[in-house]
């Protein structure tokens, strides 16, 4: 993403602390995925693509997550930066 | 086929590799030249040390036994990883400024820098460990075993090479984990060689997945093909152990010793963290990735009754790839090797810093003061430790060896470290917890640990007999090791993971809430709670009184940290003192900063036992604790002092404009009643001037026109006269400075001295007075001063009440306590705007109503009864003009 950051420093400080906050939801998002009932439902035993649904979902989720840990990880230390 | 003596090449080749990196890493590091050596990537290959041989071999045969459970390893560790803001940032900022050198110097300085905890979780943490390296040590002499002929020849006794392994493991970690006595400086060789190690068994790992999908199957469809039905065992997923399994490998990055090494003391900047928040968690999504493909394929092409935990090894030899196996080989090598190293750096320094020194101190021996003394008798007890724990591991491989209990140790030493969560946790987020609470939970968590979970896992060989396990001790049933109060049917991990942490964080919470902490329990919990507040280092303001002589500061520092670097903090603190040479002053902050530097050695409860027995225990002053005292309550007061200060700004502000407002009235006022009386003044004076000049300057004047003109004059300076006697009479009066004799008055007395005065003006203009006013009326007013208002009021209504037959009505009549007196004439009245604008100086009146000069006389008339607490004013809604009185009755 290219560096718009507004004029506003209490925009800036708004959207920091917004940042923060996703950064503590996201693990809160990995436990919902990993660690409840949720997961029962995508780890019927079918296959897809030739491979089984359990291993498909908790592979792809985990992935996604370290996704989006990378773009949380560079929005918060430009934040940091910025600050 | 690969000879024995090819795998102990490829192995002592690799271990010279392995020290060649250590010794380059180090020399680099010396010379300053660190680069790329402290990147994030090389931190976050370190953090892999949490994937030991257990995982590497472990996992396959987890993933072949339990489907995909093994993932719940894994996934603990990612689940804190990217939740790294919450918990890791604020863990490395408290190690980074406490100078931590270990998660048991972790627990003891936040409880108050207690001995006693950090030998509890020293024990506990060694207890955990030792089997683990044992655990390291069995699966690198399992996997030589693989490579052996099945006659068993040519190779030598897996009980001779476990301890020559240990023993190299022993000499590496000595040479490269013990070089500098801070525990705080970073072990650039350790980390180097341990981030390579990571490479290789990761690159091991994938290699051996790769070859098993696309060497041996084609590809992801054909291998899941390949797989048995009930192998992924899906509706095991989401089970009590699948949450209890997630928890504790989350917990277990966390507290096991080596983990918090290589997180958080290794750590050099805080910012490799955030790479390390989603790098770590990739590398094991990789490690993990081609797990199941693996065992799939270990299931499918070996022979039924295999082990699953060698297939890494067993299914590369069985497809003749002996390159391949060996470097899996390698791999399962590295994962032991790096685990073994970085335990026993992290539990040396555990052991020294918490056992060693204590008792050292203890003995008296800690008062010999030579320089360096301490200094070598850490390092000593370190290289000792070291040594000391891999010969335990090895004992322990000996005495259980092979045995199941060991292959199952890797989860129960995860829930014993786990016992710390609630310390720690509690420790970093809750100012009120306590070191009672801390050590409560500890002690009494690992006691259940040990019976439910740790003993009888040797299935009845070591302390707990299986009779014991079985049936209880004594018999009795509810004491059951693994079916505690009668809980059955939970899985034996779950079970105890429940009732051990149960109990300690309810001692833990119980205790805190209960128990008052000492002093520097608080001081410390409200350095490490609110970590990210205290700006400049640490806490602002909070200073323990303590005093000592700057020699002995410095004896004490040459004996820990040797003469050179004594020296050099010593110089540098004088510097900043503002001293060109010789020993800094030993102020409160600098036994403070000291403090903290040998914390960094010998660990925060033995550097302030050192300190403290020089500079004395120390206390702290109610205004220091005062200082911690939560910021918020000083913004949230701060704000309200403020809120009431730009109150008080709006008032004064309010009054000030209403005040100027008036001066403003009051000057324009002034102005009026200034041009006024210039006018007033002016008018006589013109005619007293023109007549005087026609007198002076005419000479034909008749003596009978010369007579009227000085007549004119007469009148019109004793007009003048009178204006300036009413202008000084109202002045006077508003000044205040008027005497008024009060008292009792006879009013029919006074009028009648009214109409005497005013007797010459009402003959000339023959008005007719009818006057009305009873004889008993006494008012209490000043006698001459009434007189004044009616002859005023008189002389206006004669003047100015033209009609025909003019007449003035004198009444008077009591109301209450008051005596209200009205003057009445029957001429053409006062318009009712202009009511009130008679009482106003000079006002402009209609030239009908009062025509020339308005004067001063009603003005001072009401001037004058306001002072005699009555009031004059003017009817309303009456014939002539009507002008009331009231007074109050005598």
């Amino acid at each position: 993403m290219t560096d718009k950051r507004p004029p506003d420093l209490a925009e800036r400080a708004f959207r920091r602390r917004r940042r923060q906050d996703a950064a503590l939801v996201l693990p809160i998002f990995g436990i919902v995925i990993f660690i409840t009932p949720i997961l029962t439902i995508f780890t019927k035993d079918v296959l897809l693509f030739g491979a089984p649904l359990p291993f498909l979902f908790i592979f792809g989720f985990w992935f996604l997550l370290i996704l989006l840990a990378r773009r949380m990880s560079h929005l918060l230390t430009k934040g940091d930066e910025g600050s | 086929m690969l000879t024995f003596n090819i795998l102990v090449g490829a192995s002592v080749i690799y271990v010279a590799l392995l020290f060649t990196v250590a010794f380059w890493a180090e020399r680099r590091a010396r010379a300053g030249r660190l680069g790329w050596l402290r990147s994030p990537l090389v931190y976050t290959l370190s953090i892999s040390v949490y994937c030991t041989a257990w995982t590497f071999y472990g996992a396959v045969g987890s993933a072949a036994r339990n489907g995909l459970e093994f993932v719940t390893i894994y996934l603990g560790p990612t689940l804190v990883f990217i939740g790294w803001w919450w918990l890791l940032r604020k863990l490395l900022r408290i190690g980074r400024t406490q100078r931590i050198t270990s998660i048991a110097d972790l627990i003891s300085s936040r409880y108050g820098k207690s001995a006693t905890l950090g030998v509890v979780v020293t024990l506990l943490a060694v207890i955990g460990s030792t089997p683990y390296i044992a655990l390291q040590l069995q699966s690198i002499t399992t996997s030589f075993s693989v490579f052996s002929p099945a006659d068993g020849t040519g190779f030598a006794d897996e009980k001779v090479s476990a301890f020559w392994i240990a023993a190299v493991l022993a000499v590496f970690t000595i040479l490269f984990g013990t070089r500098n006595v801070d525990a705080n400086e970073r072990h650039h060789g350790v980390v180097t060689a341990i981030a390579l190690e990571a490479v290789v068994k990761l690159f091991a790992l994938l290699a051996v997945g790769i070859f098993v999908v696309w060497g041996i199957s084609d590809g992801p469809a054909d291998i899941f093909s390949r797989m048995s039905p009930d192998m992924l065992q899906a509706d095991r997923i989401f089970s009590p152990r699948w949450v209890a399994l997630t928890f504790l490998s989350a917990t277990a990055i966390i507290t096991l010793p080596r983990m918090f090494q290589v997180i958080i003391v290794e750590n050099s900047d805080e910012r490799h963290l955030s790479v390390a928040s989603w790098a770590f968690p990739l590398y094991l999504f990789l490690m993990s990735l081609f797990v199941l493909p693996i065992a799939i394929a270990g299931q499918s092409i070996l022979p039924a009754g295999s082990n699953p935990d060698l297939f890494v090894l067993t299914v590369p030899l069985a497809e003749g790839q002996n390159a391949l196996a060996l470097f899996a080989f390698l791999g399962g090598f590295s994962s032991a090797t790096s685990m073994v190293i970085v335990a026993a750096i992290a539990l040396s320094t555990m052991v020294s810093n918490h056992i060693v020194m204590p008792l050292w101190i203890s003995t008296g021996k800690g008062r010999i003061s030579t320089s360096g003394d301490v200094r070598r008798v850490l390092l000593l007890s370190r290289r000792a430790s070291i040594a000391g724990l891999l010969l335990l591991g090895y004992f322990y491989f000996r005495l259980t060896g092979g045995s199941n209990a060991l292959a199952s140790i890797g989860l129960i030493a995860f829930a014993g470290v786990a016992q710390i969560l609630p310390s720690l946790i509690g420790g970093i987020f809750w100012r009120s917890a306590t070191r009672t609470g801390a050590l409560a939970g500890l002690i009494v968590g690992f006691i259940i640990w040990a019976y439910t979970l740790f003993l009888p896992s040797f299935e009845g060989s070591f302390l707990l007999s299986s009779n014991v396990i079985e049936n209880g001790p004594f018999g009795l049933m509810w004491l059951r090791p693994q079916e505690l109060l009668g809980l059955t049917g939970y899985d034996p991990l779950v079970h105890s993971l429940f009732w051990s942490l149960g109990i300690n964080i309810a001692l833990f919470v119980g205790l805190s809430l209960v128990v008052t902490p000492r002093q520097l329990e608080r001081i410390q919990g409200a350095q490490f709670v609110d970590v990210f507040r205290q700006t400049g280092g640490r806490g602002a303001g909070i200073v323990i009184r303590r005093s000592a002589t700057s020699e002995d500061l410095f004896t004490l520092a040459q004996r820990i940290l040797g003469t050179t670097h004594a020296h050099r903090l010593f110089t540098q603190a004088a510097g900043e003192q503002g001293k060109q040479a010789g020993l800094p002053d030993s102020t409160d902050k600098f036994i403070e900063r000291l403090e903290r530097e040998l914390a960094g050695s010998v660990g925060a409860a033995s550097a302030h036992a050192m300190v403290s027995q020089i500079a004395g225990g120390g206390t702290v002053s109610v205004e220091e604790l005062m200082n911690i005292a939560d910021e918020t309550a000083q913004v949230m007061e701060y704000s309200q002092q403020l809120e009431v200060q730009s109150r008080e700004l709006a008032e004064s502000a309010h009054k000030l404009r209403q005040a100027n407002a008036q001066l403003t009235e009051l000057g324009a006022q002034k102005d009026a009643f200034l041009s006024q009386i210039s006018h007033e003044l002016r008018t006589p004076m013109t005619s007293i001037k023109s007549f005087a000049e026609i007198l002076r300057d005419s000479e034909d004047i008749s003596s009978e026109q010369s007579k009227r003109f000085v007549d004119i004059i007469n009148t019109e300076s004793q007009r003048l006269t009178r204006l300036l006697d009413e202008i000084l009479d109202l002045s006077f009066l508003e000044s205040g400075r008027v005497n008024w004799q009060l008292e009792p008055v006879e009013l029919g007395f006074v009028i009648e001295r009214a109409l005497t005065s005013s007797e010459g003006l009402r003959a000339s203009a023959a008005v007719n007075i009818v006057c009305n006013v009873p004889d008993d009326i006494l008012v209490t007013a000043d006698f001459d001063r009434l007189a004044q208002v009616f002859i005023n009021l008189i002389s206006n209504a004669i003047k100015y009440g033209r009609a025909k037959n003019p007449e003035i009505r004198i009444t008077a009549r009591r109301v209450g306590k008051i005596a209200i007196i009205g003057i009445a004439d029957n001429g053409p009245g006062i318009r009712p705007e202009d009511r009130e604008k008679v009482f106003e100086k000079f006002a402009r009146l209609s030239e009908i109503t009062l025509a020339g000069s308005a004067g001063l006389g009603l003005p001072i008339s009401r001037e004058i009864m306001r002072n005699l607490n009555g009031d004059l004013t003017v009817e309303e809604n009456a014939p002539g003009a009507v002008f009331r009185i009231t007074l109050p009755l005598a």
